[in-house]
C-alpha cells in the first residue's frame, strides 16, 4: 500500500468511527432522559397517577440540553427533557411544523371535497399535495385519486383500481373512503 | 416530514414482523354459566357451591337480592335490588337496582341502576336508562383487555358497582357481550367498543419497546394507560362522550434496541424543534399488516422515551414516557386527526394577547377553523360562538389576539385565552390539569364533525330494513343510545320523538303500514351549534369538516302488512 492510499484508509476509518461514535450518542441521550423524575408526587395526585413506569437507566454521562430557541415574549419553550414548570411553548416554529400542518390542510381539504362528491376539487387539491408533498408518506394520494375517479365515473373500471389500492394500502387511513366510495353500496 | 435514511431498519421491520408472537388481543371474560332455580320474591342465600357454585350462576330474585358466584361463576339478576359479582365470570343484571361487577369477567347491567364495573381483563356492564353516576362520573372502564362499559341516558356507568348477595337457587345474570376487536397477532386491544366498519378506528404503533416492556402491565400498556386516563376525563370533552364510537388498539411491534437506535420504526427525535420522526416506509409496512377487517382511521406512533418529541401530522407521533404525554397526544390529535391550527402566537397561554371583543386588524384567513383573520366575522368560523361561556373549560369564546404562529396585534385570532391546542401542560401532574387546557368549544365542534365524517349512527337493524311480514318489534341498534335519540314515525302521524330503539308493532291496527326510525345525535346547542353541513365562505369550496354533521342523521324504513 502506498503511503497515499494508506492516508485515505486511516482516514477512512476514521470516518466511520466517528459516525459510528454519533449514533451511538443519540440513544445515550436519550436514555439518559428517560429516566424516571425522582420527586415526591403529592398525595391526592399519587392516587390519581399510575406507578413510575421502570425505563432504561441512564447512561452515566450526558450533555446537558442548552435552550436554543429564544422567543419574542421571553417565554421558553418547553425543554426537551423533564417538566414543564410554568409558562412554555409547546414548541418553537419552524419550517418543518408548518410545512407538516401544510399537509394536514391538503388531507382536510381533499377529504372536504370528497364528502361534497367535488371531483373535480379533490383533483385540483390533489395536483398540489403530489407535488408539495412528492414522498407521499401518508400513502394517500393514490387513494384520493381512486375515489375521484370512484365518485367521477363509477363503474366496474375505478372498482377494479380500488381493489388492487387496497390490496397494497391496507394501512392507509384513505382505505374507508375507498370502501365507501368505491366498494360498497353508497349509505347516504 | 422526511423519513429517516435508516436502510437497516427496513429489514429488521420486516424481520421483526415475522418474529414478534404472542400478546395477541384478549376478549372479555366468558362464563360457563350452571342453571339453578329461581327465587320469586325473597333473597337468597349464599351458593359456594351447587348450583350457585364455583362454575354455576348466581340467582335471580324479584325484590331482593342477586346471587354471588365464586371462581368462575356468573352473577344474578334480579328485579331491583342489587346483582351479583362473578369473580371471574359475569357480573349480574338488575332492572332498578345495581349491577354487578366481575373481577376478570364481564361485569352486569342495571336498568335504571348503577353499571357494575369490569375486571381486568373483562368489560365493564351497562348503565341503566336513568341509571346513578359513578364515583368519579364517567362511564365503566373496562379491564385492561376489555372492553369499556356504558353510562345510562341521564347517568353515567359507575366505576365501583355493588356487588351483589346471594341466592341458592334463581338463573344466571344478563352478560354484555361484544364482539372481540381484531387488532392482529402484536394487538393490544385498549377499547372495544363495536365493528370496526362503523366506528373510528385509533391505531397506536409503539417503537423502542422491547418484549420486556410489551409485557402486560409493561410500559407499553401503563404509557397508554396513563394517556386514556386524561383522553376519557372532562378535560378533553367531548371524546369521553364519543367513548363508545371510538376502537382503540395498541400494537405491540417488538425493538430490540431504544429509540434513535435500532427501534423497529426508526424513531427519534430532534431537541430544538421538539419534533418526533419515524421511518415512514417502516411505519406505513406496520399498517398495512394489520388485519384487513380494521379499517384505519387514525395513526399514532408512540415512541418509548420521555422526550418532548412530538408530530402533529396525520400520522402523529408522541413520546409517551414524558409527563405530559397524555397532553401531547391530544394536542397532537387536535393537529392530525382533526385538521385544528395551534392557537397561539409568539405568546402562549391565556396571558397572550387580550380578548378583542371582535376588534382588531384583520389578516388572512386561513383554512384552519379554529383560527381567524377577521375579528368581525370570525371569517364564517365561529361566530355562533362568540359570547358563549364555556364554564369549568376554557371559559368564553370570543375572538383573543395572537393564533396560529402570528403575533399579537398582527391579525390572526384564537376562539378562546386558553385551550388543549394553546398551552396543554399540567405543571407535571395529569390530576392538575386546569379546565382551561380542555379544547375549546370551536374545536370540540370539530371534533364531533371529525367521528360523523367517518362514521353512521345505526350498527344494523332487526329485522332487516325493507319490507317485512309480522315483525312484532322492531330495533335499530345504534353505536351508544345516550348520544344517539331514535324517533319513530308510522305511516303519515307525528314522530314519537326520542322513543327509544325498539319499537312494539303489536298496537297498530290492521293493514299497511310505514315505520320509520330516525337515529340522530342528540348533541344540544352548547356541543354543536353549526349544522348546516355548509362549510364557512372563507374556507374555499366546500372544504371542511362540518359538511359531515348530515351523516350524524340515518333513517331507516320498514313497510309490512298486519
Amino acid at each position: 500500500m502506498t503511503p497515499r492510499r494508506w492516508l485515505f484508509a486511516v482516514a477512512g476509518a476514521a470516518a466511520v468511527a466517528l459516525v459510528a461514535l454519533l449514533a451511538l450518542r443519540r440513544p445515550a441521550e436519550e436514555a439518559a432522559a428517560s429516566a424516571p423524575a425522582d420527586q415526591p408526587a403529592a398525595p391526592v395526585a399519587a392516587e390519581r397517577r399510575l406507578p413510575p413506569v421502570p425505563r432504561t437507566p441512564p447512561a452515566p454521562e450526558t450533555k446537558p440540553y442548552k435552550e436554543e430557541v429564544v422567543t419574542s415574549d421571553g417565554v421558553p419553550i418547553a425543554p426537551p427533557r423533564g417538566e414543564v414548570v410554568g409558562q412554555a411553548h409547546p414548541h418553537p416554529i419552524t419550517p418543518q411544523h408548518e410545512r407538516i400542518y401544510g399537509e394536514n390542510r391538503f388531507v382536510g381539504g381533499i377529504e372536504g371535497a370528497m364528502e361534497v362528491k367535488d371531483a373535480k376539487g379533490m383533483r385540483h387539491l390533489l395536483e398540489q399535495y403530489r407535488r408539495e408533498y412528492p414522498e407521499d408518506d401518508q400513502q394517500l394520494q393514490d387513494g384520493y385519486a381512486v375515489i375521484a375517479d370512484c365518485i367521477e365515473h363509477p363503474g366496474a373500471g375505478p372498482r377494479a383500481a380500488a381493489e388492487r389500492w387496497l390490496d397494497a394500502h391496507n394501512g392507509s387511513t384513505a382505505k374507508r373512503y375507498v370502501l365507501r366510495y368505491c366498494i360498497e353500496p353508497q349509505q347516504q | 416530514m422526511k423519513p429517516l435514511s435508516r436502510p437497516t431498519s427496513l429489514a429488521l421491520v420486516a424481520a421483526g414482523l415475522l418474529v414478534i408472537g404472542g400478546c395477541a388481543n384478549s376478549e372479555p371474560g366468558t362464563t360457563n354459566p350452571g342453571s339453578a332455580g329461581s327465587n320469586g320474591t325473597g333473597t337468597a342465600g349464599n351458593g359456594s357451591t351447587g348450583s350457585a357454585g364455583s362454575m354455576g350462576a348466581g340467582g335471580t330474585s324479584a325484590a331482593g337480592t342477586g346471587g354471588s358466584t365464586s371462581a368462575t361463576g356468573t352473577g344474578g339478576s334480579t328485579s331491583t335490588g342489587t346483582a351479583g359479582n362473578g369473580s371471574t365470570g359475569t357480573g349480574g343484571s338488575s332492572s332498578t337496582g345495581t349491577g354487578g361487577s366481575s373481577a376478570t369477567g364481564t361485569a352486569g347491567n342495571g336498568s335504571t341502576g348503577t353499571a357494575g364495573r369490569g375486571g381486568a381483563t373483562g368489560s365493564a356492564g351497562r348503565g341503566g336508562m336513568t341509571g346513578t353516576a359513578g364515583t368519579t362520573g364517567m362511564a365503566g372502564r373496562g379491564g385492561t383487555t376489555g372492553a369499556a362499559g356504558r353510562g345510562g341516558t341521564t347517568g353515567t356507568a359507575g366505576t365501583t358497582g355493588t356487588g351483589g348477595g346471594s341466592s341458592p337457587t334463581g338463573t344466571g345474570g344478563a352478560m354484555t357481550t361484544t364482539t372481540p376487536l381484531d387488532c392482529g397477532p402484536n394487538g393490544y386491544v385498549v377499547e372495544n367498543h363495536g365493528p370496526p366498519a362503523n366506528r373510528v378506528n385509533y391505531i397506536i404503533l409503539g417503537d423502542g419497546f422491547t418484549t420486556a416492556d410489551n409485557a402486560a402491565g409493561g410500559v407499553f400498556e401503563k404509557d397508554i394507560a396513563n394517556s386514556m386516563l386524561r383522553r376519557f376525563s372532562q378535560n378533553a370533552f367531548p371524546y369521553n362522550r364519543y367513548r363508545n364510537f371510538v376502537n382503540i388498539c395498541g400494537i405491540k411491534l417488538v425493538s430490540t434496541g431504544a429509540i434513535c437506535a435500532s427501534s423497529t420504526l426508526g424513531c427519534c427525535g430532534d431537541d430544538s424543534s421538539r419534533l418526533a420522526n419515524c421511518n415512514m416506509t417502516s411505519v406505513n409496512a406496520a399498517y398495512n399488516a394489520l388485519p384487513k377487517t380494521l379499517t384505519i382511521d387514525w395513526r399514532a406512533v408512540m415512541l418509548n422515551g420521555s422526550s418532548w418529541w412530538n408530530s402533529g401530522g396525520t400520522t402523529m407521533l408522541y413520546s409517551g414516557g414524558n409527563t405530559d404525554a397524555p397532553g401531547a397526544a391530544l394536542h397532537e390529535g387536535g393537529h392530525g386527526f382533526h385538521q385544528l391550527a395551534d392557537e397561539y402566537g409568539t405568546c402562549t397561554g391565556g396571558s397572550c394577547g387580550t380578548n378583542t371583543n371582535g376588534s382588531g386588524s384583520t389578516g388572512t384567513a386561513y383554512q384552519e377553523v379554529n383560527s381567524c383573520g377577521n375579528p368581525k366575522t370570525t371569517d364564517g368560523k365561529w361566530d355562533l360562538w362568540i359570547g358563549y361561556n364555556a364554564t369549568g373549560a376554557t371559559g368564553v369564546q370570543s375572538t383573543f389576539d395572537g393564533s396560529r404562529y402570528v403575533a399579537v396585534g398582527a391579525g390572526q385570532y384564537r376562539p378562546s385565552a386558553n385551550s388543549m391546542m394553546n398551552s396543554l401542560f399540567c405543571g407535571g401532574n395529569q390530576a392538575n390539569c386546569t379546565a382551561n387546557t380542555a379544547y375549546n368549544q370551536v374545536s370540540r365542534e370539530q371534533m364531533v364533525m371529525s367521528i360523523w365524517k367517518r362514521i353512521h349512527p345505526i350498527d344494523s337493524t332487526e329485522p332487516a330494513a325493507g319490507a317485512v311480514t309480522s315483525p312484532g318489534v322492531l330495533k335499530v341498534n345504534v353505536i351508544d343510545a345516550t348520544v344517539i335519540n331514535v324517533d319513530w314515525t308510522v305511516d303519515s302521524n307525528p314522530p314519537m320523538v326520542n322513543g327509544g330503539v325498539t319499537f312494539d308493532t303489536s298496537s297498530l291496527a290492521a293493514g299497511s303500514h310505514t315505520i320509520k326510525a330516525t337515529a340522530y345525535d342528540n348533541a344540544a346547542d352548547d356541543l354543536v351549534r353549526y349544522k348546516t353541513s355548509t362549510c364557512p365562505s372563507s374556507v374555499t369550496g366546500s372544504y371542511c369538516h362540518r359538511t359531515a354533521w348530515k351523516n350524524s342523521t340515518q333513517t331507516v324504513t320498514w313497510t309490512f302488512t298486519k
